[in-house]
């Protein structure tokens, strides 16, 4: 039976890591070079990333907060809100477009708002970046939450006893606690953002982020142009996954 | 002077009910009560960690009732220290002092690391303390900014035996050094025997009994209170011509006391047993069946049925004497000034 376990085991590790070195495998590399020069790709990745880092600082202010509160009280509707926070990992990401794109319509008080700020999601940034922000912010919010339960809430209160108002002791003792979970939903955050296409594609088509470009490079020149490209996003993604992982490592030597 | 009034704290499944004392300046007060009792959130609502559904907490006449925990004046040490993992021994000391801008931080914490004898420590990572060590930095960042009160919250519960003594004796030594007023919250008779001047009773958020440490060892309020204290054979019943007759039983004791009790306690040490009928002045004589023994040491104890459990301590030499079996008969006889009632 182990062995069984052992074999269904291998077929998952299998189908995870076989696409991955098969992308890397028998790359061209005078196109690879072409794509590392073209500005194109240089500019769709960056706004990746740009967008990316915009929608994680967002999830930030508005995500630790809330993921305090979950974490450290008791109210009603916990349950529920503690749900809703998860419902963009199960919502199909071009569904979440157009909700989104349905949200914020010109003629929606959502819309209106924005309009009057001067402001529109329609192929621009701020379209990216809630795309990227709306079904990547559970991740920040989650590890956020396992990182203030990481530790006991009497350090809290015994910093409150010792003189520390509410805000000293979340600034002071709260947010370095849970720097190890905060730290990782930020990077998990960031990281799913960039790789975000479903959401993104139907909000703003340009400016062109790095998935997006894949996906137009796929349909106009086909695999050996899409995937030079693509490698490079699955580099960027896997660096970014190995901090995560360093930083766990980190957090696990200190906890022992 | 810390004076308690009437506070209850409710909670969906819990409620502590209208909480009543007074712990004078430089006294130790011991709430006493089983796991779940309410001790911990009693201290809690005292340093404003919740606030109380009613009722009023007084610190030197002032109302601190609605106070924040910050402002209060009250120091809390829980059982696990809850040290600040992120700050190393010095800065978890000082954190109360900078908070509070409290000038001299390193000569008030040179003299408090002399006192409790962690200058050693002062550099060190509070990770790589043995748990004695972090007990005592722990009460140094309790006292250092000189609170009026302190509560300790089980201050000897995640240590071994060998250090509660020595803990027990800092507690003591720093209590009459500083002349602090503490609260102590324990569910160790032993410990707050040793510590307190008083004892209050919690059971299931409710107050029992309070009153000064002696008082309350001569006169136990109910049969709980008694057998928390420590004493064995207590009796629940009533008085009737002149003896007391023991609750759901046939079994009437003679007693000496002025006044009539709730219940009574036959010494354990104070029973004598034979294997015949004693022809002694015990005005107290029962025919019980040994249910069970159990050597302690330097005396057996012994369990007998007379219609109550009884308990009864004789020395290793007058158990090899007997050599009682299981389920064999024994006469119990005990003066009735043997017999005390509360």
């Amino acid at each position: 039976m182990k062995k069984v376990f052992i074999a269904l085991g291998a077929i998952i590790i299998f189908m995870i890591v076989f696409p991955i070195i098969k992308i890397f495998w028998g790359i061209d590399l005078t196109i690879l070079s072409d794509t590392l020069r073209d500005s194109v790709v240089f500019s769709a990745v960056f706004t990746s990333l740009e967008c990316s880092l915009y929608a994680t600082l967002a999830g930030f202010l508005l995500g630790i907060p809330l993921a305090y509160i979950i974490a450290r009280h008791n109210f009603y509707g916990k349950e529920l809100v503690s749900s809703i926070i998860n419902i963009p990992i199960v919502v199909p990401h071009s569904a979440a477009g157009i909700a989104l794109l349905s949200a914020f319509a010109s003629h929606t008080f959502l819309g209106k708002g924005l309009a009057a700020l001067g402001l529109t999601i329609i192929d621009t940034k701020l379209g990216i970046s809630l795309g990227m922000f709306f079904l990547s912010v559970p991740f920040l919010i989650n590890q956020s939450i396992g990182g203030f339960l990481s530790y006991d809430e009497r350090i809290e209160k015994s910093a409150r006893v010792l003189g520390a108002g509410f805000s000293r002791t979340f600034f002071t003792i709260s947010l370095p606690l849970a720097r190890h979970g905060i730290i990782k939903g930020f990077i998990m955050m960031w990281a799913r953002g960039i790789s975000e296409f479903g959401a993104v594609v139907i909000l703003a088509y340009h400016p062109l982020t790095a998935s997006v470009l894949i996906f137009e490079r796929f349909g106009a020149f086909g695999l050996r142009y899409s995937k030079p490209i693509a490698s490079l996003l699955i580099l960027i993604c896997l660096f970014i996954f190995m901090v995560v992982q360093l930083i766990s490592n980190v957090k696990n030597k200190s906890d022992n | 002077m810390l004076k308690i009034n009437q506070i209850t704290k409710k909670f969906s499944q819990f409620t502590l009910n209208e909480i009543n004392f007074t712990i004078n300046k430089g006294e130790c007060t011991a709430i006493l009560g089983p796991s779940g009792s309410g001790k911990t959130i009693l201290m809690e609502t005292i340093v404003g960690i919740h606030k109380q559904t009613s009722g009023q907490l007084f610190l030197n006449g002032k109302e601190i009732s609605h106070t924040k925990p910050e402002n209060r004046d009250i120091s809390l040490l829980y059982q696990n220290y809850m040290l600040f993992p992120h700050l190393n021994v010095y800065e978890n000391i000082a954190f109360p002092l900078k908070l509070r801008k409290i000038p001299e931080i390193p000569q008030k914490i040179s003299k408090i690391a002399h006192l409790l004898k962690i200058e050693h420590l002062l550099k060190r990572s509070v990770h790589n303390l043995s748990g004695g060590e972090k007990q005592r930095v722990a009460l140094a960042r309790a006292i250092i900014f000189e609170p009026q009160v302190l509560l300790l919250d089980e201050p000897t519960s995640a240590i071994d035996t060998h250090m509660k003594r020595k803990v027990r004796k800092l507690i003591r030594e720093i209590h009459k050094s500083l002349n602090l007023t503490i609260l102590l919250v324990t569910h160790s008779i032993e410990e707050a025997i040793y510590l307190a001047d008083s004892f209050v009773f919690l059971k299931d958020g409710q107050q029992l009994q309070q009153g000064k440490k002696f008082e309350v060892f001569n006169n136990p309020q109910n049969r709980y209170i008694a057998n928390f204290l420590g004493y064995d054979n207590v009796f629940e019943g009533e008085v009737e011509d002149g003896k007391f007759a023991i609750k759901n039983t046939n079994l009437k004791i003679s007693f000496f006391k002025e006044e009539i009790p709730k219940c009574i306690h036959v010494s354990p040490d104070n029973i004598i047993i034979s294997k015949e009928k004693p022809e002694s002045s015990a005005v107290n004589v029962f025919e019980g069946t040994l249910q069970d023994f159990a050597f302690k040491g330097s005396f057996y104890q012994l369990f007998f049925d007379i219609g109550v459990e009884i308990l009864v301590n004789i020395t290793d030499a007058s158990f090899e004497n007997l050599q009682p079996k299981l389920g064999t008969k024994f006469y119990l006889s005990f003066k009735e000034r043997g017999v005390k009632g509360f």
